[in-house]
């Protein structure tokens, strides 16, 4: 067994196989909920009826006592497919899924799709967002895909040499009223997995313009934001619910800014001045 | 017109929030943000209803003039067109 710690969760894998998630969280951490998953070796897929499509690579199907989960590639003839139950406790992989790769790999990279629901059952939500360290405290910068948001987050890297903790989409919980990021075993391309958490100072959302400009924005605005960055679990309904509520209590516990921003360091001097500094130099 | 079965309304800590449920869940992408007054029409809309009907139940529950409640109304039928959630029948 393996067992892994991210995002408040223990994550324990039961396999004889390869199947692992990113050693770094391997470190044993603080968790308030646990999933275990484990590999039937069955090739029979249990799918009763068709899915949705979720996320335009996957596909989800209510079955028996909880939810199947396979690639959209799949859809007419389901060879692979990750089972939760309806408790979200339990994760089943069956299936061989890509004999080309190691057993498992797609597997686990599917398994991200399943903390969509997972996160806002245990209070979280995952935020399709860059996410930057910076004094002991981060920011998220949002907005639609290819807007910029990890070439904003680069330009802190440069200017400010604050890290990121996530490129694309760390879990976001409400602590005591305050909201705090988590690094997660799942990122986009700038594959940034590190198994830490922090305070989150701002949420910016991020539009290319030809000049920056900064400014703050009503936490009802801020909900309408967060609508478009959470990762909606549509297919469930209670889930759904409890996102939106998650979404609503960080809407309220974290200043929001819109900044209209050239993609170079200015922009991000602006953010660093407005956020930390009280708009002081 | 009316809502099309399969849309909820949920109140998400005084947001007002219009969520598919069963089958539009596979159709509809995303939820609709709605405020106090659109959520009162709304729930009118869950049953057959004309726009004169809305208008003035608008203007029977909110201290509003003839005016600014029609236009509410015409706002709300179009977001909600746009939507998809309404279904109008003749």
């Amino acid at each position: 067994m393996q067992t892994y710690y991210f995002g408040k969760c223990k994550c324990a894998i039961h396999t004889d196989r390869n199947v692992r998630l990113p050693e770094q969280f391997k470190n044993e951490q603080a968790y308030e909920y646990e999933i275990n998953v484990s590999v039937s070796g069955e090739n029979i897929i249990p799918v009763h009826e068709q899915g949705i499509s979720y996320d335009h690579h996957s596909c989800i199907a209510a079955c028996e006592d909880g939810w199947l989960l396979y690639p959209y590639s799949d859809r007419e003839d389901v060879k692979n497919a990750l089972w939760i139950s309806g408790d979200y406790k339990r994760i089943v992989s069956y299936g061989i899924w890509d004999e080309h790769k190691v057993y498992g790999e797609k597997a686990i990279d599917y398994m991200r799709v399943f903390f969509d629901v997972i996160l806002p059952i245990n209070g979280g939500s995952i935020i399709h967002s860059s996410c930057v360290k910076y004094n002991d405290q981060c920011i998220l910068f949002c907005g639609p895909s290819g807007v910029g948001k990890s070439t904003h987050a680069r330009q802190w890297e440069k200017r400010f040499h604050a890290p990121m903790l996530s490129s694309d989409a760390p879990a976001v919980f409400l602590e005591s009223g305050q909201a705090v990021a988590y690094g997660m075993p799942w990122d986009g391309s700038d594959n940034i997995k590190v198994q830490e958490c922090c305070p989150i100072a701002a949420v910016v959302r991020l539009s290319q313009s030809s000049e920056n400009t900064i400014t703050a924005l009503e936490p009802s605005g801020a909900f309408k934001i967060l609508l478009k960055q959470g990762h909606m679990p549509m297919w469930d309904q209670r889930a759904m619910l409890k996102e939106m509520q998650v979404l609503k209590k960080l809407s309220t516990a974290v200043p929001f800014f819109c900044l209209d921003c050239l993609p170079d360091v200015s922009a991000a001097e602006l953010v660093e001045k407005t956020v930390f500094r009280g708009g002081k130099r | 017109m009316k809502i099309k079965d399969g849309f909820v309304l949920r109140d998400v800590v005084d947001e007002y929030i219009v969520m598919p449920a069963g089958a539009q869940m596979k159709e509809f992408e995303g939820v609709v943000v709605l405020n106090e007054s659109s959520a009162f029409l709304f729930r009118k809309m869950q049953s057959e209803v004309t726009i004169q009907e809305l208008v003035e139940a608008l203007l029977a529950e909110y201290d509003v003039d003839k005016d600014t409640a029609e236009r509410d109304t015409a706002e709300l039928i179009k977001k909600l067109d746009d939507y998809g959630v309404l279904e109008h029948t003749e």
